[in-house]
């Protein structure tokens, strides 16, 4: 980007978003899922492991709205707790 | 007729040859095969005495000219010839890697994305590589949030840290207010410090480098979708990495005369 700048191996460069942007939600129609994900980080001291079922919540209201592509869950990362749903029925 | 050469005396060290620049013995002098300099002259005396020699000058002992059965420049017409030859293929040569360069430049950009091409190579995002590494420690993402001062946004993250994963999934939220009396057009760029783990942070879906345009008074929220790559963990060069922070910076965008959209500059 800038010429003469001195050597430096580890350079940041940012990469675009696999699924683009989101589109913004300007009614609010998930803010309530929002708030409940955002308690359970206050929660937990914002560990993500006991809140990912309210993530994976928030975006599947996103996809009902028409907020967001709508896309399988072991897409975007929450296979596991899929399997753990199988094995419990 | 007058030879141009420069005379040398055929009795001369051997040392004081290579006083001598090389292009000039190509235009003056002849090497014969004992490697010692002899001057045109003296070389058109091997093929006959004319009335330019003297006698005084001896003839070359080894044979030369007269063993070749053809002329005695042959020499230099092969080197010619052979230099043409090598000339010829270097330029057909260019000429095929100017062509060539335009492809091979733009995979090249693709593959190493060299030069802010995006890599739009989706093979990292395959489920199976979305899977937590339960053995690992948690990873602290610190949340940064940053406006141009052009932009009359408050722009502020949600929550100041998450602790995730590698491979796994998380979600964060910023929210954006609009605090003028007029619809304003943000753009989105991010940063991750530290610099090395910014190839392990991949976002899977975000806000950033598309326009956002708020309502005047408008608030949004604005979540953030990424992961840590499992390959994290391989790495040793991120075994000391325990903190990554991810840093939004908004600037104001509009659209000029033209249509296209174009940052505000912070006066």
């Amino acid at each position: 980007m800038s010429f003469g700048r001195p050597p430096n191996i580890s350079t940041f460069s940012p990469t675009p978003p696999e699924k683009g942007s989101f589109p913004l939600d300007h009614e609010g129609e998930c803010k309530q899922l929002v708030k409940e994900y955002l308690e359970c980080l206050k929660k937990n001291q914002g560990n993500n492991g006991n809140c990912r079922h309210l993530s994976k919540a928030y975006l599947k209201c996103r996809m009902d709205k028409g907020l967001m592509i709508p896309e399988e869950m072991k897409n975007l990362g929450f296979q596991d707790e899929e399997i753990k749903k199988t094995k419990d029925k | 007729m007058k030879l141009w050469c420069f005379k040398v005396q055929r009795d001369m060290h051997p040392r004081f040859y290579y006083i001598i620049p090389r292009f000039y013995i190509s235009n003056f002098y002849k090497l014969n095969s004992n490697k010692s300099i002899i001057s045109i002259r003296e070389l058109l005396i091997k093929n006959g005495s004319n009335r330019f020699t003297s006698t005084n000058i001896q003839k070359s002992t080894t044979s030369n000219a007269r063993s070749k059965p053809s002329n005695p420049y042959q020499k230099r017409i092969d080197r010619n010839k052979s230099f043409l030859m090598y000339t010829t293929a270097l330029l057909i040569c260019g000429i095929g890697f100017t062509y060539a360069s335009v492809p091979l430049y733009r995979m090249f950009c693709q593959t190493t994305g060299f030069s802010g091409t995006p890599i739009t190579n989706s093979s990292k995002f395959s489920p199976e590589r979305l899977v937590p590494a339960k053995e690992s420690r948690r990873i602290r993402v610190h949340f940064n949030a940053d406006t141009s001062l052009a932009l009359d946004w408050s722009f502020i993250p949600q929550q100041r840290e998450v602790y995730v994963l590698p491979g796994e999934t998380a979600l964060a939220f910023y929210t954006a207010k609009n605090k003028s009396d007029q619809d304003i057009i943000g753009l989105a760029t991010y940063n991750v410090t530290p610099n090395k783990a910014g190839q392990y942070f991949n976002k899977i879906q975000c806000f950033c480098f598309e326009e956002q345009k708020l309502q005047a008074g408008e608030a949004v929220d604005m979540p953030v979708f990424f992961f840590i790559d499992p390959e994290f963990t391989e790495d040793p060069s991120m075994r000391d990495v325990d903190t990554i922070t991810l840093s939004y910076t908004f600037f104001k965008a509009k659209y000029d005369n033209n249509g296209t959209l174009i940052p505000v500059p912070t006066i």
